[in-house]
């Protein structure tokens, strides 16, 4: 799924568990596409195939974005918790953390148990890459939408 | 008219229905800060569609990996999703619930935590001693 929807979204999941908190744009921009970073070697070495067919896939994904790195992420901010007081900024971040690794999950291919099993996931919520465009336009533009309402 | 509605039901692909259950637990988030009763139905209504999923995977996907990898999957993410609002210690519970996943995957039997159900006795117990 694209940065976009992935901030809207986790902008307005956010908005409506902890309420309207302008000051956390950042942190929320941040962590909801920070997942995405791992993306930058497959597409610095795969530039040409990706401008040509515009489709990531699950191979373009690392460890970090499977449950490997959902395990080690927990982890992290669990421990953190015990020394940093503001509870709310690590629920946001996780919060967004976990949306990223949830939205991924439903929308397209991966490969949940990499790097110990190479096999494919998918849920099949739609049959064909028509039907995924349409899909990821139509979320995207309600996500820009409804944050667009909530924050101006 | 009812046989085909059940027969379609039964003919779900499983792994939508897991997908689904990712979607109830983001509920169950949303609503656990606006209505307690509610967020508990949420809950109860992931459980029953993840147990619902495992089901038509033992009859009709049981020899198919991949179904039995979402089912895991999404279960580690619901109850990442569930949790968050409770980071101690349910997320310390779900750490080792996804240690175990990992660790029991290459195994015959994969053994997990069934944490959602045991948190709903918990939220249950909580919500009875408000009343």
């Amino acid at each position: 799924m694209n940065s976009l929807f992935h901030f809207s979204f986790s902008y307005l999941i956010v908005s409506l568990i902890f309420g309207q908190k302008p000051e956390l744009i950042p942190i929320i921009a941040f962590f909801s596409i920070a997942l995405d970073l791992d993306h930058l070697p497959y597409v610095i070495k795969n530039f040409r195939s990706l401008i040509r067919y515009l489709r990531f896939g699950s191979v373009s994904r690392t460890r970090s974005h499977e449950i490997f790195g959902l395990l080690i992420i927990s982890s992290i901010i669990f421990f953190i918790s015990f020394f940093y007081k503001n509870i709310i900024i690590l629920q946001v971040i996780l919060l967004c953390i976990m949306l990223h690794y949830a939205i991924d999950f439903m929308i397209g291919y991966s490969r949940p148990f990499n790097p110990y099993s190479n096999q494919e996931v998918f849920l099949k919520f739609y049959s064909s890459a028509r039907q995924r465009v349409l899909l990821e336009m139509t979320l995207t533009i309600a996500g820009v939408i409804a944050f667009w309402f909530m924050v101006f | 008219m009812v046989y085909g509605i059940l027969r379609r039901i039964t003919m779900i692909y499983p792994n939508k229905i897991f997908g689904i259950t990712l979607i109830t637990s983001l509920l169950f988030v949303i609503l656990i800060k606006y209505n307690v009763l509610f967020a508990i139905l949420m809950l109860l209504l992931t459980i029953l569609m993840n147990y619902y999923g495992y089901l038509l995977r033992k009859k009709y996907y049981s020899n198919n990996e991949s179904v039995l990898m979402c089912e895991l999957a999404s279960a580690r993410l619901s109850e990442s999703l569930i949790f968050i609002l409770f980071l101690k210690p349910w997320y310390f519970f779900f750490i080792i619930n996804c240690l175990l996943t990992l660790y029991t995957f290459n195994k015959k039997r994969v053994i997990t935590l069934p944490l959602r159900g045991i948190f709903l006795i918990y939220l249950a117990i909580e919500y009875l001693k408000l009343l």
